[in-house]
This record gives structure tokens, C-alpha cells and sequence, in this order.
């Protein structure tokens, strides 16, 4: 549940974290000054066999804890919401907010559920979408697609898709895509194809991807982990959408 | 001066480049290496269970000596030419004719997951030193042995360490192994036990001295030659099994020292075992 990236970003971003052997708390206690010592006490008051997360604030209010054999403690949005939780009680606000939306998105998808088009038009020329890609293993999905509905722009215009990678290890690629026909028998059918070569997008840097359209269509940004990436990295992205009218 | 410079620059950096690019990929020949097996009595549990069960006591190695050739380490290569630094990944069950030297019941599913995706599973491995002459690969492979029973819950007792840690030293000229180490490495807590007993499965944790298969000798490399620091392969490893292991992760004074500095909140994770390997 750790490894989850929504974890991961809020641990980076909101806490100061550590792990450590609970039966190391009492000689740590013994071999301390006073304010260690009072830390280690309240978190072997709080520890349960045989993993126990622990949240302390700053003026050594404990703030929660949860065991690994609780329900639900292996779930990373029941995790998300356990440190959530405490910073809210400590009087803080997560700065790593739009990972949980990004996580948000991921988990909806990976439940079956498909993610909306991208819908602009001349009135709201443009939109972000925030999620995540991750590397997956052999045989398993890792590029997702995200749809935009352009045709609202009926004498085309210019798409423009910036893309921002989050602070996570791992490098993403995109390639925004446009509609093509192909023949098929008597007739064509028609799907969608890469416009330009894939942009690989570094954690934390920016990068734009811009394709002209002639008259208003469905479009794509294919998303995937850059080559080289390891299995089971992953990152957060922020695609932000806006159409020029011609 | 510039315009004499840059050619230079050019050649030196298409020179490089044509090394890199007729490196080839690391291959072996027909050879033998005999490993010898070590299993140290495991010491500082926490309900004794080297005292109460004989099992647990007594455990040694299946042979303390082996014969291996090309076959059991052509899986462990990179499947092409790579670079100092390169992380690849292999089947974890190349890994169990070396571990059933040391017990015949090695296996690498790790009982403790039932499917639940706690465990991390696998084997990794890294390029850490490429000269000429030789190349350095670090292993690391997640595995455990089942002592008794049939591994069925309930109804079976295991012995889980941490990590299981190799070294491969390659000779490239002649494409034999010349050296191999495969070890937990000792810490406090490096042996997780699970004990089937009439009243249910009890649990243990453990440090084991030594648990380890070794052919000595590890060639000495140039002290020019590329070598990726050993703790920051230690790293690479670890991260390639958990990606959390990127956060920062302080010591518990350190933390505190730290939170209250940045008046950020402490998550602190208090464990049997340790975090980033297979002993909790």
C-alpha cells in the first residue's frame, strides 16, 4: 500500500516519515534526552502487533494510527484518507492535493470505469485532466488513452496539449492522436493514430504537443511510462487542453 | 583554439560512443564453480524458537558443497549489452538450484502474501562494475524455505529470510564465472518464522549470522574501472522492489528533529521486522 503513488506523494509532500523496530523504542527511550524519550513512549503506547503506522504532530499530539491487520489498512485510498485524516486534525492542509485527485481518476479507471472525453468548445477553450501512469508487468496494460472532443471547433483550429510529469521516479511518453480512415472492403474504417513522434516527458519538467486540425473531430493523448521504465514505477501528469480557433 | 578543439571533442566522443556500441552482451562458455554452503544457528528471537523447536535448531545446509556451471548462471545475465547502473529483472526460479543447496524446500511465492499483494516478489539484479576483462553483477531475490509440511496453511512451518543478496563476478575474456556469493545479509532482524504447532502457527523473528553460498576469491578490479557505489546499488535494488523506499526515511531522532523544524507531522511505521524486506 506504500508503494500506491497517491501514498507515496502525500508522505513526500506532508510528513515527516520514518520506520523503525518497535522493540528498539524502549533502549532508544533509555539512551535519549527527555522530548525523544516522551516520543518513544507515546509510540509504543500506540503500537500494535505486528505493523502499526503512527501519526504525531509536531507538539507530540498523536494524531492516529492504524494496524496493518485492520480493515481495510491495506487499501491505499483508506490509507490516503488515515493521513489525511491526521493532517487535517493537526490543523494542516495536504499540499500533495492534486495527487489524490490524480488518484482518484486512476482508481475510477482501474474499476472499469471510463474515464469522460475532454469535451471543449468555443466558450471553455480549455481544460486539465490530472492522473497517473504506471509501468506494469508482461501481459499487462500500461498506456491509457485519453479522449478530447473537439468538435465543437467546426472549422478546426490548433490543439495544444501541455503536459506536466509529477515528482515520481518514473518518466512518461505521449503522443497525441488524431482520427485516420483506412480501407476496409468496400468501405473504411476509421481509428486513431499518432501525429507526431512520442514526446517523453521527464519528472518534473513540461512539455507541449501541438497538432493542427482542419475541421472539428475527436482527438487522443495516449499516455504511457517512457521506455526504461521500471516495472511498477509510476507518476503523476497534468495534460492541460486548450484549442485556438482558426 | 575552438576550432581545434571541437574535431578532437568529436572523436573522442564517437570513440566512446563506437565503445558503447561494440560492447557486447555478456556470455558465458562451459565452466564449473564449486560453491560452499554455510547456515549459522540462528540467534536474538524474540520467543526463542531456536530454543524451543529442534526444527528451527538444527536447520544446515541440504549439501555444503556444489557443483554449478554456464546454465545455472547464463539466467542471471542481462538479456542484452548494458551499461554500469542497468537494473534488469530475471525469473526468481533461477535462483532455486543455488537455494536448494542451502534446503530442499526453497521457494519463491512467499506464503505470507495468499494473494494479497503485500509481499514483493521476484528477483532483480544490476550491472555494478564493467573493465575489459571482467564484469560485477549485484543480485538480490526474494525467497524462503519451507521446513516443514506441505506448505499448506495451517499445516506447514517456514522459514523466511529477509533478502537473499548475490555478487557474480564474470570473466569476459573466457566467459566464466569466476566468483559467486549469494547470502542474507546479517542484520538484527533477518529471519522471519512461521511454526506450525498443535495450537496454531506461531510466529518468530530472528537474526541469522550467516546464511550463505560463496566461492571466495572475488577478483580485484583497477581502481579506474566504471563500478556503481555498493550502497547505491544496494538502492537500486531496493527500489526496484519497493518504490516507496524513494521517499526519505529518517531515523527516529532525526525525524523528530526534522518535524519539528517543519512543523510537519511524523509517520512513523513501527514493525516486527524491517520495512524494505521480507522479514515482517
Amino acid at each position: 500500500m506504500l508503494n500506491d503513488s497517491s501514498v507515496r506523494e502525500l508522505l513526500r509532500a506532508d510528513f515527516v516519515n520514518c520506520w523503525m523496530l518497535a522493540k528498539d523504542l524502549e533502549p532508544l527511550a533509555a539512551r535519549s534526552d527527555e522530548d525523544l524519550a516522551r516520543l518513544c513512549k507515546l509510540l509504543k503506547a500506540n503500537y500494535g502487533y505486528p505493523v502499526d503506522s503512527v501519526l504525531v504532530d509536531a507538539d507530540l499530539t498523536v494524531r492516529g494510527h492504524v494496524n496493518v491487520h485492520d480493515e481495510n489498512a491495506c487499501d491505499p485510498a483508506s490509507y490516503v484518507a488515515f493521513l489525511r485524516k491526521g493532517l487535517a486534525d493537526a490543523g494542516r492542509t495536504a499540499t500533495a492535493v492534486a495527487t489524490d485527485k490524480a488518484a482518484a481518476g486512476a482508481a475510477a479507471r482501474h474499476k472499469g470505469v471510463p474515464s469522460l472525453p475532454l469535451t471543449l468548445t468555443p466558450e471553455r477553450p480549455t481544460t486539465s485532466h490530472l492522473d497517473t501512469f504506471t509501468a506494469r508487468g508482461f501481459g499487462q496494460v500500461s498506456m491509457s488513452f485519453l479522449s478530447i472532443d473537439a468538435t465543437a471547433f467546426a472549422d478546426g483550429g490548433t490543439l495544444e496539449v501541455e503536459v506536466r510529469v509529477g515528482s515520481g521516479n518514473a518518466s512518461g511518453r505521449f503522443e497525441l492522436c488524431a482520427p485516420a480512415d483506412q480501407p476496409r472492403g468496400n468501405g473504411k474504417s476509421r481509428f486513431m493514430q499518432p501525429v507526431q513522434e512520442g514526446v517523453t516527458v521527464a519528472r518534473e519538467t513540461t512539455q507541449k504537443l501541438v497538432h493542427e486540425f482542419a475541421k472539428g473531430d475527436h482527438f487522443g493523448l495516449a499516455v504511457m511510462p517512457a521506455p526504461g521504465t521500471s516495472e511498477g514505477e509510476t507518476n503523476a501528469f497534468l495534460a492541460t487542453v486548450t484549442i485556438r480557433k482558426r | 583554439m575552438r576550432s581545434a578543439a571541437l574535431p578532437l571533442w568529436l572523436l573522442t566522443l564517437g570513440a566512446t560512443l563506437a565503445a558503447q556500441e561494440s560492447m557486447p552482451p555478456l556470455r558465458l562458455q562451459p565452466f564449473e564453480l564449486v560453491l560452499q554452503a554455510h547456515w549459522e544457528t540462528l540467534t536474538d528471537t524474540t520467543y526463542h524458537f531456536e530454543k524451543n523447536f529442534a526444527l528451527v535448531r538444527e536447520l544446515a545446509p541440504a549439501a555444503k558443497q556444489a557443483t554449478y556451471g554456464a546454465s545455472h548462471f547464463e539466467p542471471l545475465l542481462p538479456p542484452d549489452a548494458v551499461e554500469v547502473g542497468a537494473l534488469w529483472r530475471f525469473d526468481a526460479a533461477a535462483a532455486l538450484p543455488f537455494l536448494r543447496q542451502l534446503h530442499a524446500g526453497a521457494r519463491i511465492e512467499l506464503h505470507a502474501d495468499r494473494g494479497a499483494g503485500i509481499s514483493a516478489h521476484g528477483a532483480w539484479a544490476c550491472l555494478r562494475s564493467l573493465t575489459a576483462d571482467y564484469a560485477e553483477i549485484a543480485l538480490r531475490v526474494h525467497a524462503e524455505f519451507l521446513i516443514d509440511g506441505d506448505g499448506a496453511d495451517r499445516a506447514s512451518s517456514w522459514f523466511t529470510p529477509a533478502q537473499f543478496r548475490g555478487r557474480l563476478a564474470l570473466d569476459r575474456r573466457n566467459g566464466r564465472v569466476v566468483a559467486f556469493q549469494l547470502l542474507v545479509p546479517p542484520s538484527r532482524a533477518n529471519v522471519d518464522l512461521n511454526m506450525h504447532t498443535d495450537d496454531g502457527t506461531i510466529c518468530d523473528i530472528g537474526s541469522i549470522p550467516r546464511l550463505e553460498l560463496t566461492s571466495g576469491g572475488f577478483p580485484e578490479l583497477p581502481p579506474d574501472a566504471k563500478r556503481l557505489d555498493e550502497r547505491r546499488a544496494d538502492q537500486v535494488l531496493e527500489r526496484a522492489f519497493y518504490p516507496f523506499a524513494d521517499v526519505e526515511w529518517f531515523d527516529l531522532a532525526a525525524a523528530r528533529k526534522e518535524s519539528r523544524a517543519t512543523k510537519k507531522p511524523l509517520h512513523v511505521v513501527l514493525l516486527f521486522g524491517s520495512l524494505t524486506d521480507e522479514a515482517c
